[in-house]
């Protein structure tokens, strides 16, 4: 189909094709420095722990693990049972802490509170505690990503 | 209104604001002279293309470097291995000083061959001589930050040097390392200076050079002007800046093709109690020094060899510095001879340099 | 009519600026997966043989990207760290990338000699002058 008129002129064509791949090439340079400025460290996809730092614990006690740069808690519920939580706040990411007496996990940032199932029950978080899964391997303890059930 | 009102648009109501259209209109008439000469034109802004590449890759490399002692092997280590295309983006950072230092050296030297120091462009020649130097020092506190045997002993080497200069030298040195050795004080200092201190002054010590140089226009060689010839000129903006992006666009694609096949390693974190590694020499654009420095005895009658050494190279530095003061009848026999002794500093400073990877 | 070009002109330039940032960013979030892969600390035995050839001395040597296949992964602090891709991807991509920017360099050089001869020709003509 043979137009009457040419769409643009000659020099509209280059100065467009330069301008333009000009931009891609700044463009196709961006990518590489948003690559390297956005930090590569993520949450490990597992942990393994030994068995025996976990062994004795009573029920109701809670401990600490490392999960990447997080506190991890694992916690033995009354029916002997082991939890992994993810021991941040779901609200604005502050450490949280377990009130053995109390039973229940505790953010001193805005007193936030969490049962000792982790279920968020006072102040402003507004889901539960991450929980995390566990398994026991021989003498290893694997803590997994994935929430159980 | 249209899509391609945009662009006009927004620059009126920029220009309503600073006013930069005197800066466009003053670009589109400045006069670029077309001379045998005039591919040195070039060296200046390639020198700018690469000092930008070096600030927006420093940016990128302080994001994850830790300039202390335990640290700073351990951070380069994390760049190369753990964050994405980081071996890239260092290697671009170190083969863009190499072209940089080059680039300096070579725009320098031309400038000195054809005299474009004359009046009135001493005080460009002056701010031109001092860039050279920061961008020298530049290199040699960046060369320290990985903090690896190598980089240690040429460190200690080099910093040892300004001890030789009577009266001044050891406190020099003193301030050079933080102390009477190179020890992580060494590096502290080394990484301010690096990233704040040297930056703030080469922007300073360019914004004058660049004024002058705009304000002033570009020089023509000695011969055009004795002669008074008409010369052909060819306005700077858009004519001489696409010149100019063609040979940014070269320069990029070796910088990028020499930082991806041949980037630097890294060696293991430095030791301070272990022996100087064999075969130490500094970065190449100190080889000619450094072999200068070797090739003088250790006792020249009552002076040590090495003061006289250095006295030597800062007298070479000072003659250099006040070349414009110096070459005050440029047409005449003492010019012709101050253009040999450009000739001579740069066959001087290649010989040394080859001799001294011998 | 002007309008109609322009909005061409802008669409097109568009289209070539996303796919010259999206194309790099598919290919490395496939690498992502084997990279995190790599993370862990595997030694391969050439990468071992290699780190001990290129102990101390050597400061330039990079392992060809192809060679490099063996990933580059130094753990051991003590080695000489070799710079390197971190896999047959990602090496595959930087080659991409450049001859991407040579290609862009070449047709880049090709518009601005033609922009460089015209720009002289209008000022030669004084086309602008009064």
């Amino acid at each position: 189909m043979k137009l009457k008129y040419s769409l643009f002129s000659r020099r509209q064509f280059l100065n467009g094709l330069l301008g333009g791949w000009v931009a891609a090439l700044m463009g196709s340079l961006v990518y590489p420095v948003i690559a390297f400025i956005f930090p590569p460290y993520r949450e490990p996809d597992e942990v393994i722990l030994p068995f025996a730092d976990f062994k004795g614990m009573a029920p109701g006690e809670v401990r600490t693990f490392a999960w990447g740069s997080k506190p991890g808690l694992l916690k033995k519920n009354e029916d002997g049972t082991l939890w992994a939580f993810v021991g941040v706040c779901t609200h604005l990411d502050c450490n949280v802490t377990y009130l053995q007496d109390q039973k229940k996990f505790f953010c001193a940032c805005h007193e936030g509170w969490y049962d000792e199932y982790g279920k968020n029950i006072g102040g402003p978080p507004s889901t539960p505690l991450r929980r995390l899964s566990l398994v026991i391997e021989g003498q290893d303890l694997i803590i997994k990503k994935e929430a159980p059930e | 209104m249209n899509i391609k009102d945009i662009g006009p648009g927004l620059q009126n109501w920029l220009d309503d604001r600073f006013g930069l259209s005197a800066i466009m209109d003053f670009m589109k008439k400045k006069p670029v002279p077309q001379t045998r000469h005039s591919i040195w034109f070039y060296t200046g802004s390639s020198i700018l293309l690469f000092f930008a590449i070096q600030v927006i890759t420093g940016f990128m490399l302080i994001l994850y470097y830790n300039p202390t002692l335990d640290e700073a092997n351990a951070s380069v280590g994390r760049i190369m291995t753990e964050v994405p295309l980081g071996w890239i983006i260092r290697s671009v950072h170190s083969w863009s000083a190499t072209f940089m230092i080059a680039i300096v050296f070579i725009h320098m030297i031309s400038i000195w061959l054809i005299k474009s120091y004359r009046k009135p462009r001493e005080i460009t020649w002056l701010t031109g001589v001092l860039l050279l130097g920061i961008s020298l020092f530049f290199g040699f506190t960046g060369y320290l930050l990985p903090w690896d045997d190598l980089s240690l002993s040429a460190t200690k080497v080099g910093t040892d040097i300004p001890r030789s200069i009577p009266v001044v030298g050891a406190w020099v040195t003193s301030l050079l390392r933080g102390g009477e050795d190179v020890t992580g004080d060494t590096l502290t200092r080394f990484f301010g200076i690096h990233v704040c201190i040297l930056p703030i002054f080469i922007l300073i010590l360019l914004a004058i050079h660049i004024y002058l140089i705009q304000k002033q226009g570009m020089s023509l060689p000695l011969k055009e002007e004795v002669a008074k010839k008409e010369v052909r000129n060819i306005p700077f903006w858009p004519n001489f800046i696409y010149r100019e992006m063609i040979v940014w666009l070269i320069l990029v694609g070796i910088l990028f093709t020499f930082a991806i096949f041949l980037p630097p390693s890294l060696e293991k974190q430095a030791d301070l109690m272990a022996a100087a590694p064999e075969g130490l020499k500094p970065e190449w654009y100190f080889l000619f020094l450094f072999q200068t420095l070797k090739i003088f005895p250790a006792k020249i009658l009552f002076f040590h060899g090495d003061t006289v050494a250095v006295l030597l190279i800062l007298l070479g530095f000072l003659y250099i510095f006040l070349l414009p003061f110096i070459d005050n009848k440029p047409t005449e026999f003492k010019g012709k001879i101050i253009t040999w002794s450009g000739y001579a500093f740069i066959i001087y400073a290649i010989i040394f340099s080859v001799w001294s990877l011998l | 009519m002007m309008a109609k070009n322009s909005r061409m002109v802008v669409c097109l330039s568009l289209a070539i600026f996303l796919l010259a940032v999206l194309a790099p960013a598919s290919l490395d979030a496939r690498q992502e997966e084997s990279a995190q892969e790599s993370q862990t600390v595997e030694k391969k035995a050439a990468e071992g043989i290699q780190a001990a050839e290129q102990d101390i001395a050597e400061k330039s040597q990079p392992a060809e990207p192809d060679a490099a296949t063996a990933g580059q992964m130094e753990e051991e602090a003590v080695e000489t760290i070799v710079p390197a891709p971190k896999n047959q991807k990602e090496a595959i991509g930087i080659y991409v990338f450049l001859i991407w920017i040579w290609l862009s360099i070449f047709v880049l050089i090709y518009v601005l000699r033609l922009k460089v001869k015209e720009s002289d020709r209008i000022y030669q003509l004084k086309f602008f002058d009064k």
